[in-house]
């Protein structure tokens, strides 16, 4: 698959295998523990029960690991929910970012397990 | 061969990053991981070799920021570390910075920044520990300046830098530093350092191009160009410092001075030249600084080649006994003699004991070299009274190291005895400036070798600081005196004054004098004339051998000089020690009276009543009464006194004249004298004088 191709899904595969010392190899492995990574889960329950506080800490975390993997599509929106929810936070507002994220997040992580062995 | 890896510790609460990083960093670095600030700490306690640190930020237990804090404070505050903070988070890179963080990075993490960021903050944190290390070995810790390696690269840099310019180095240090640590205690005596280091600052502050350090202990060094009238200038300075700086105690520096004329010598050596000048002061009052000469080297040089020699000299005799008589200066004849010690070196010839005698006072030898001319010269004294001479006293010197040993009488009365001679053949020499140590001990020890049977002599007399005291305190026999002490630029009037003054102090206390050092019939005259009892000198004999000696004196009757006392013990009760009824009687008599010392045909008074005062006028006691104040003796009468003087000594008797006194007006009065013989001591006759005053033409007027 070429980077164009990835780039469709929502990954700058360019970007992250330089992130990770040139190796396809290291970064699609870590591409692939995404999978099992349980932050996600962590944010939705927040969403769910509303905790500012507890969405905020799981969305920023999320967008770190977004970023670090060039999940770029799912950062930017995680970039600005991470941001409504910051301080006091606007629930009311982050309920309406929350669900793009929600999309992207499954359609990157299927991508994902489609594309990486 | 492959440099050892550095580690790396992660601080990220994050598992995902933390692997993430891990893997990032794997490649080139030894990574440790924590998840947050606590475990970090416990991390940097196992492993000693982190040489960079990786912080996230925002961290829950211990924040980034916390941690950052706790570090400053830690013993790892000088590990690098690497803020990772979110993205565009300028306010968390600031705060970061402020905490003491290296460098930043943000997430997500951006892999070649990181790696370079990386190397960069340990090659920078590498860096300032070879500064902190190169500090410690090119510093002074105490007082900041050079310590000794810096000092000599940097003045060879200095030198090389500057070829035009003319240096100098100076060494610079405190007499008796030790002393002074001693007594003010370490704090004290660092605080006193620090003082010099300033002291030493300026002048370079003001000597620039230059170079100065503290090389050790009180030991400082300067490099600055030469300006002799600068240097004069820098000394007098630190000696009115360190006056000042503490009146209880004297401090005193040495400079030692070396003009640097070869800058491609040694640099240690040039600092050795300039130590060796700096010796040069010590010991010499109110030399503060000194000039290097290249005979300083070659002094230092023979003096060690001496002391590596000394001691198989004197195991092997090479030290002989060399005798200078001492004359009767009334009979012109021999009698007794000093002994001298001469070094009758196997290469070097006959070395007299100025080139050897000071070294080994100075490192205490000398006590050996004592003994063993004592020890000589009592052999001698057996041999000769085995041979039937009759030989008069040799005297011997006794150096200051010995005169404060406890074992000094012991060893001395040993030696008389073992060769069974009388103490009083074996005359003691001792130095006028080991009195000034301690007079309290010296008269002890001298009263002890009276007891012993000894006759001292104090030699030198005059050289030191304290001699009357020393006469007043010490129970001395006889005076030596060297007429050296006495040449110079003094005019000769003032120093035959002082010579007369004390042959006749010593004349009171009936104290014999031997002058030393007299060269000249002229000398020889003159001492004669004050009533000078004994000479040694060139004039008479050089000090020669003992064989030359033994021929001098063969079958001589050697003779003392004759005391020329006459009631010397009552005439110096009655003059000299206040008897209350002499000094009533002598007070309360109704007319003018005095005490008269005639000699070498002239007169002075010794002591006046009251009673002479009104009549003749206030004056000094001790007057020559040829001029009794406001009034001359008439010229034409002076003859006639003196022959009054002269016939009244050589009957013992008494003596009737009457003379004319002139005012200034050329008024005359008519005095009415008359003697009485008292008795007299090595120097002068003493008379009674009574005296009245008969006419008195002022008073016509």
């Amino acid at each position: 698959m070429d980077d164009g191709q990835w780039l469709t899904g929502g990954i700058d595969h360019r970007q992250g295998v330089e992130r990770f010392v040139g190796s396809t190899q290291l970064y699609e492995k870590f591409l692939k523990e995404f999978l099992n990574d349980p932050t996600y889960g962590q944010l939705d329950a927040a969403m769910a029960a509303g905790d500012v506080q507890a969405a905020f800490m799981a969305g920023h975390t999320l967008k770190g690991v977004a970023g670090n993997l060039s999940l770029n599509r799912l950062y930017d929106l995680l970039v600005v929910l991470v941001d409504a929810l910051r301080g006091q936070g606007d629930m009311a507002k982050a309920r309406e970012l929350y669900p793009p994220v929600q999309a992207e997040y499954e359609s990157v992580t299927r991508f994902i397990a489609d594309s990486v062995r | 061969m492959e440099s050892e890896r550095q580690t790396v510790l992660i601080v990220e609460d994050q598992p995902f990053n933390r692997a993430i990083l891990r893997n990032i960093l794997g490649g080139e670095y030894e990574v440790d991981e924590a998840s947050n600030g606590v475990e970090a700490f416990d991390v940097l306690a196992r492993d000693g070799k982190v040489a960079a640190i990786l912080l996230d930020i925002v961290m829950p237990i211990m924040d980034g920021y916390t941690f950052l804090q706790k570090l400053k404070d830690s013993p790892y505050a000088s590990l690098p570390v690497i803020a990772v903070t979110g993205e565009k988070d300028e306010e968390s890179e600031q705060k970061a910075l402020n905490l003491g963080a290296w460098d930043f990075v943000s997430k997500p993490y951006q892999t070649n920044v990181l790696l370079l960021r990386l190397k960069n903050v340990i090659i920078r944190s590498q860096f300032y520990l070879l500064t902190e290390m190169q500090r410690a070995y090119e510093f002074d810790s105490l007082t900041g300046l050079y310590n000794r390696t810096k000092f000599f690269a940097e003045t060879q840099r200095l030198l090389r830098a500057h070829t035009e310019v003319r240096f100098c180095m100076v060494h610079f240090d405190i007499d008796h530093f030790h002393l002074l640590n001693t007594f003010w205690g370490e704090e004290e005596g660092n605080r006193f350092l620090r003082f010099i280091a300033d002291e030493i600052r300026a002048i370079g502050d003001a000597s620039e191009p230059c170079s100065y350090a503290r090389i050790n202990a009180d030991t400082f060094c300067i490099c600055l160009p030469y300006d002799a009238a600068a240097i004069k200038k820098h000394v007098e300075t630190v000696v009115a410092h360190l006056t000042d700086y503490n009146r209880n105690y004297l401090i005193e520096p040495s400079f030692g001075v070396y003009i640097i004329t070869d800058p491609a010598e040694r640099i240690e050596a040039m600092f050795e030249h300039a130590t060796l000048a700096a010796k040069e002061c010590k010991g010499k009052y109110m030399t503060f600084m000194c000039y290097y000469k290249p005979e300083m080297d070659e002094k230092l040089a023979q003096e060690q080649v001496i002391i590596n020699q000394m001691q198989q000299a004197l195991d092997q005799e090479q030290f002989v006994v060399y005798l200078q008589p001492k004359f009767n200066l009334r009979t012109e004849k021999p009698y007794g003699a000093e002994a001298l010690i001469r070094w009758q070196h196997p290469t070097k010839g006959l070395l007299s004991p100025g080139m050897f005698i000071p070294i080994f006072e100075r490192n205490g030898f000398i006590g050996q070299i004592d003994y063993y001319m004592w020890e000589k010269t009592c052999q001698l004294l057996r041999r000769w009274i085995d041979q039937g001479r009759q030989p008069a006293p040799i005297s011997v010197n006794v150096s200051r190291v010995n005169m404060y040993n406890p074992n000094l009488i012991s060893m001395l009365v040993g030696l008389v005895k073992k060769y069974d001679i009388d103490p009083a053949l074996l005359n003691l020499e001792l130095t006028e400036s080991a009195y000034m140590d301690n007079p309290e001990i010296m008269g002890k020890t001298v009263t002890a070798l009276h007891e012993a049977g000894f006759i001292v002599m104090m030699d030198d007399f005059g050289s030191g600081y304290s001699s009357l005291n020393t006469l007043k305190d010490i129970p001395i026999n006889v005076l030596k005196i060297d007429m050296k002490f006495l040449s110079g630029q003094t005019d000769e009037a003032r120093k035959e004054c002082i010579m007369a003054a004390v042959v006749h102090m010593a004349g009171w206390l009936d104290i014999p004098v031997i002058m030393e050092g007299v060269e000249t019939a002229q000398q020889v005259a003159f001492l004669r004339s004050i009533g000078c009892g004994y000479v040694q000198g060139y004039y008479y004999a050089r000090p020669m051998p003992v064989d030359d000696y033994e021929r001098l004196v063969d079958g001589l009757r050697q003779l003392p000089a004759e005391s020329r006392s006459d009631n010397h013990q009552a005439l110096v009760q009655t003059i000299w020690a206040g008897d209350p009824q002499v000094e009533l009687l002598f007070n309360s008599i109704l007319q003018p009276a005095a005490i008269i010392g005639f000699e070498n045909d002239s007169y002075q008074t010794i002591r006046v009543n009251a009673r002479y005062n009104e009549l003749f006028g206030y004056g000094e006691v001790v007057s020559d009464v040829t001029a009794q104040l406001d009034r001359h003796i008439a010229a034409e009468d002076v003859q006639q006194l003196k022959t009054t003087f002269r016939d009244a000594a050589a009957r013992h008797g008494m003596g009737h004249c009457q003379y004319h006194l002139v005012d200034e007006d050329g008024r005359h009065s008519t005095i009415d004298m008359r003697l009485r013989y008292w008795g007299a001591n090595e120097t002068t006759k003493v008379f009674f004088a009574l005296f009245e005053q008969i006419k008195d033409e002022r008073q016509a007027a």
